[in-house]
């Protein structure tokens, strides 16, 4: 365990000196902004924050895995995986310390539309509860989809195609089961709202703590980090 | 570096090894990470399927908002259904109704209702398939009653094909008869017939179109549309054969009569035709000829001999007329043919009986002439002048019965030639065989329609042609809820702008339960006794005459409440009446179940003429009444609402009779309750230039906004966030004096505001209305100087500690009529644009609200919207100036992540 936290620090300063993770930044707090103005401080709305996480949902599909993408793929391409690997550390100390470290960088990136929060305190009366509650939320989908986004970058030695591998199964779990959910029998729509995530992202944002959800985000997060695990040892012996 | 003798000696073969353990290797690891990565797939998915049977939804921070309410999950839990279905069929893309806007709140309600019980299942359709295959399914659940509507339906269409047949045929035939002038043509009525079996004809097919569309067109079928089209269809053909074949038996009776030339009539005319004849002569022989010019020298004999002559005619004519009246009225079906009429003048026809009374008249009148100028001592050319003028009346009596005797003889000729078709038309009547089949298939009809059972289908057909609907179905009901209920308008109080943008609030928990509710009728919570004073008879138009057999209705009559009735049986009341002016006990309570009682204002006494005394038996609610109620009240445990309302003066000729409330006293003194029903709350709107004055809006007049309910009170409070409006609303305070036990409390006020009022109780609303009336008006008023300011309460509750008893009085009652709570308020937007909002239910939520108070069933009141509070408004410049925030604080994350780099790179 104490190897993690090196290897966190590392990887937070990787992507605080990354461009990359400005970049993706910038066009996050554009969108969010955007979607802050036209869905949330419009007068006679009620003051709440649910459109804009609702937003970030979507956004995050594509903006979570252009963080993760470099996470090990970039040690693949540049050559220091092999550092990496000889190092005294397992690779689930690599995993956890380099999704930690992304982890961070990502909660930094939501403490960033704090001021919007602000603004809309000053223009009406929210119940804070709802949107701290709101961001727990947001924290939980934000580690499923590092998680995820760190599986990607382990299958591939290139960036971009981890960065599109990760939009790919985001994709698949954000937009189509939620749009499909709808069309299937019942039976098939319980087994794809029990993996929808806006599905279960939702009771956050309504300030509702629902055990399902909560055991769905860790144990899927679990999961992701555990098949990048054995993603990077299986590079050891291949 | 130590050489490996082994691998060495060994060369290839040395290789191969190696190679083969490394693939070994490789295996073993390759199968051991699936193994592996199986079991931890498998761990999640278990985890996760364990998390889904047993979970915890715990409600942390949104206090209600999202969330179901204690209700809703009771009514839930006491819901008898096993299964219930919730579909949203919100398509609708109007800015108004976006589904985009609406559609997520439901999403979330239905969240909830699938996460709080198993036996709930819900739906979302977006496409026209699966919503005809609701339709459909909808349909079939009203299978069995729906089942004899559609045999009723089919009886009927298929009577009618063949009656439409029948009557093409018959209109026909008849047509024919008329072109060919047959006898049977010579009677207006058949002509009537005959257009009238077309026009029933047209009707019929047109009725026949309008039934198979609203049975069997897309959509649910509308029964009870068909139904009532084939009652008025068939009612009217009906009655038009019935008519028609009872004319046709008088004709057959009186053809059959008239043919016997023997007949009484017949001989009698003929013989009095004779006696006429010479009357007629002596009349004229008496005064002699019109072309003679010589007049006698005395021409009084002559005068006096005619005047004889003329009252023997004359009475001869009155005793004709008689007996020719006696005999039509009781055949009269002979004076609908065209020989019974005479043409005075092209343009005159007058009945061939009226010649003998116009003659009788004539004759009376020279009488009475010829009386007066011999009696007068005329001098004799004045006589001989008289002479000259009667010898031409004589000539016209002559020839006036002369057409008499003529047509006569015509008439009674007539009946001797009735043409076959015509005979065969009149056998057929004799027979029965004429209209008979056909009138017996449409009473088949209407029997089998009167034996329908109710359908009540008709609100949930005909909220589907709606947008945005919520169905909530269980295995044999249906209940729909339409956008206005799940998303009434708004009016948070406190939020600046007018009162134009339309706001709408998530209502969807009530919606729910409510649907539920309606759905599973268990035993009701109470009865609703609703107390009218209703006297079934006024008072005469004129003195001496019976009384009006019209009820006399006070200001909220009974036949106006279905809305309200239908409303509290949706919500597990049963409902009774209790009329106040029949001498009757109220309804005793039926086993645990307990009499609410509605207190309706009683009808007032009729407008008083002070120059007539009041008839005797005339009833008004008086003291007798008032006792009734009070034996009630004074019952331990009694429940009652009195609703109330500003009572106008009755303006009448005489002069303005002040308004009554009956309940009055017995308020004031056993409650310590006074409702000033001669003051109307008004909601002006202030005048910029003048603090004296105010505008009237039509719009607040009749729909008076005004929702500043008692926080601390379950009946009012679910409505502080919804759009309230009154109609007639007048004070209800406490009384100067409260009698010991009774506590008062307020349920809904009009609340002083720190500056000026826009609201206050008017005592003279004549001198309001002659304001805005006069010539000079600018479209404000001024208060009248007795006018009341706020604040004062207009609802309250009492309770008595002693009996237990409990009542609301409710001042702004008026709006619970049927009319009120469905007719949709026009509203009057920017630039004069009309635009209408829905009707103003919450008046009926409000009723029932003190309801399930009174019934002790407070957790049924529905919790109400939970909102969050709006965003207020942001001026335009701030606007611009946060959307510049929001893009340079991105640029300024980008600007950083610059800094960084240049300084690392430094």
């Amino acid at each position: 365990m104490r190897n993690i936290l090196p290897l966190t620090q590392r990887e937070l300063a990787a992507s605080f000196y990354s461009p990359i993770a400005y970049v993706v930044g910038c066009v996050f707090l554009l969108f969010t902004g955007y979607f802050f103005i036209t869905g949330v401080l419009v007068p006679g709305n009620e003051a709440s924050m649910r459109p804009l996480f609702a937003a970030m949902t979507g956004t995050l599909v594509f903006a979570i895995p252009l963080l993760t993408m470099r996470a090990v793929a970039e040690e693949f391409g540049s050559g220091t995986i092999e550092t990496l690997m000889t190092a005294p550390v397992t690779d689930t100390s690599v995993i956890l310390g380099k999704f930690f470290g992304v982890f961070v960088f990502y909660a930094a990136l939501l403490l960033t539309t704090v001021p919007h929060l602000i603004v809309l305190l000053s223009y009406s009366d929210p119940q804070l509860g709802v949107i701290l509650f709101g961001y727990v939320g947001m924290l939980l989908i934000g580690a499923l989809y590092i998680s995820v986004g760190l599986f990607a970058s382990c299958c591939t030695r290139h960036q971009l195609l981890a960065a599109i591998i990760a939009m790919g199964i985001l994709s698949a779990f954000t937009f189509l089961v939620d749009y499909f959910a709808d069309f299937v029998g019942p039976r098939l729509h319980g087994v794809l709202m029990a993996v929808n995530v806006p599905a279960h992202f939702d009771d956050f944002t309504k300030g509702i703590l629902d055990t399902k959800s909560l055991v769905f985000f860790i144990s899927t997060t679990v999961l992701f980090l555990f098949l990048a695990t054995k993603v990077l040892e299986s590079k050891r012996w291949r | 570096m130590a050489v490996d003798k082994h691998a060495h000696t060994q060369g290839q073969g040395g290789d191969k090894a190696a190679l083969a353990t490394a693939r070994g290797r490789r295996f073993f690891f390759g199968a051991n990470v699936i193994v592996v990565t199986l079991i931890a797939l498998a761990l999640v998915v278990a985890v996760n399927w364990i998390s889904q049977a047993q979970y915890k939804r715990i409600d942390v921070a949104s206090s209600g908002l999202f969330g179901l309410s204690d209700r809703t999950k009771r009514i839930l839990d006491e819901s008898a259904a096993p299964k219930i279905t919730f579909t949203s069929l919100y398509t609708s893309t109007a800015p108004d109704k976006a589904r985009d806007k609406y559609l997520p709140r439901i999403r979330d309600l239905f969240g909830e209702l699938e996460d709080y019980s198993d036996k709930i299942e819900v739906r979302h359709l977006i496409d026209d398939d699966a919503k005809r295959e609701l339709i459909d399914r909808i349909k079939a659940k009203y299978g069995g009653k729906s089942g004899e509507y559609r045999e009723a339906v089919d009886l009927a269409l298929g009577t009618w094909a063949d009656t439409a047949e029948w009557l093409t045929a018959t209109a026909q035939s008849y047509g024919q008869l008329m072109q060919n002038r047959q006898w049977i043509s010579g009677f207006a009525t058949f002509a009537k017939i005959q257009a009238e079996l077309t026009r029933d004809l047209d009707d019929l097919q047109q009725a026949h179109r309008e039934v198979e569309e609203a049975a069997g067109g897309q959509g649910l079928p509308r029964y009870e549309e068909a139904k009532r089209k084939i009652e008025t269809t068939n009612s009217a053909i009906k009655g038009h054969l019935e008519e028609a074949q009872k004319w046709f038996v008088a004709l057959e009776k009186a053809a059959a009569m008239m043919a016997d030339p023997q007949a009484e009539f017949a001989a009698a005319s003929l013989g009095k035709l004779e006696e006429l004849r010479p009357l007629v002569t002596e009349l004229q022989v008496t005064i002699g000829d019109p072309a003679d010019e010589s007049v006698p020298d005395d021409a009084t004999p002559v005068l006096q001999s005619f005047a004889r002559q003329a009252k023997i005619l004359s009475a001869w004519l009155t005793a004709e007329r008689s007996r020719v009246d006696e005999f039509v009225g009781a055949n009269d079906v002979v004076s609908g043919h065209f020989m019974w009429a005479v043409k005075v003048n092209p343009l005159v026809q007058i009945e061939l009986p009226d010649v003998l009374s116009m003659t009788q008249q004539n004759l009376d009148e020279w009488d009475q002439q010829i009386r007066q100028a011999l009696g007068s001592g005329q001098p004799k050319d004045v006589l001989q002048s008289v002479v000259r003028r009667l010898r031409q009346v004589g000539s016209d009596v002559a020839n006036n019965l002369g057409v008499w005797d003529k047509q006569l003889q015509a008439f009674l000729a007539t009946w001797q030639k009735i043409d076959p078709p015509s005979k065969e038309l009149l056998e057929q009547a004799k027979a029965g065989e004429l209209f008979t089949a056909q009138i017996a298939g449409l009473t088949e009809i209407e029997t089998k329609l009167a034996a329908l059972p109710e359908l009540k289908m008709e609100d949930t057909v005909s909220k589907f042609d709606q947008d945005n609907l919520v169905v909530v179905e269980t295995e044999d009901q249906v209940q729909v809820i339409d956008f206005d209920t799940m998303w009434p308008q708004s009016d948070p109080m406190g939020m600046p702008g007018d009162e134009d943008i339309e706001r709408r609030v998530f209502n969807g928990d009530a919606a729910v339960s409510a649907a539920i509710l309606a759905l599973g009728h268990k035993e009701p919570f109470a009865t609703v006794v609703l107390t009218v004073y209703e006297p079934s008879s006024g008072p005469p138009q004129m003195p001496g005459q019976p009384p009006q057999q019209q009820p006399r209705y006070g200001p909220i009559p009974s036949r106006a409440l279905t809305k309200i009735r239908e409303r509290l049986e949706q919500s597990n009341f049963a409902v009774k009446e209790w009329n106040l002016a029949n001498d009757e006990p109220p309804p005793a309570a039926e086993g645990d179940r307990p009499n609410l009682y509605v207190m309706l204002p009683p009808a007032g006494p009729p407008q008083q003429n002070p120059f007539q005394r009041p008839p005797p038996d005339e009833k008004n609610f008086g003291d007798a009444e008032v006792e009734k109620v009070r034996a009630v009240l004074k019952a331990e445990n009694a429940r009652a609402i009195f609703v109330a309302g500003f009572q106008w003066p009755q303006v009448s000729f005489f002069g303005a009779q002040p308004a009554v409330y009956g309940y009055e006293g017995l308020l004031r003194d056993d409650w310590g309750i006074d409702v000033r029903f001669s003051q109307r709350v008004i909601r002006g709107v202030p005048d910029k230039r003048d603090a004296e004055r105010y505008g009237v809006s039509i719009s607040r007049w009749g729909h008076m906004r005004l929702n500043s309910f008692n926080e601390d009170n379950p009946i009012g409070a679910p409505l502080r966030a919804r759009r309230c409006l009154f109609l007639d609303v007048c004070p209800v305070v406490q009384a100067e004096t409260v009698p010991e036990g009774v506590t008062i409390d307020p349920v809904l006020s009009v609340p002083a505001t720190g500056g000026r009022s826009e609201f206050w109780a008017e005592p003279d609303v004549i001198h309001v209305i002659r304001q805005i009336r006069s010539p000079k008006s600018d479209g404000t008023v001024v208060k009248s100087p007795e006018a009341v300011d706020p604040p004062f309460t207009v609802m309250l509750t009492a309770k008595n500690t002693e009996t237990k008893s409990e009542i609301l009085v409710h001042g702004a009652g008026m709006g619970i009529v049927d009319r009120y709570l469905d007719e949709r308020v026009m509203r009057l937007g920017a630039e004069e644009q009309i635009s209408f909002d829905p009707p103003p239910t919450e008046n009926g939520e409000l009723l029932l609200n003190a309801l399930y108070w009174l019934a002790d069933k407070p957790t049924f009141i529905a919790a109400g919207p939970v909102t969050a509070p709006p965003v207020q408004p942001i001026e335009t410049g701030t606007q611009h100036a946060l959307q510049a925030f929001t893009i340079a604080w991105a640029i300024l994350v980008l600007a950083a992540g610059g800094v960084v780099m240049y300084v690392r790179r430094r």
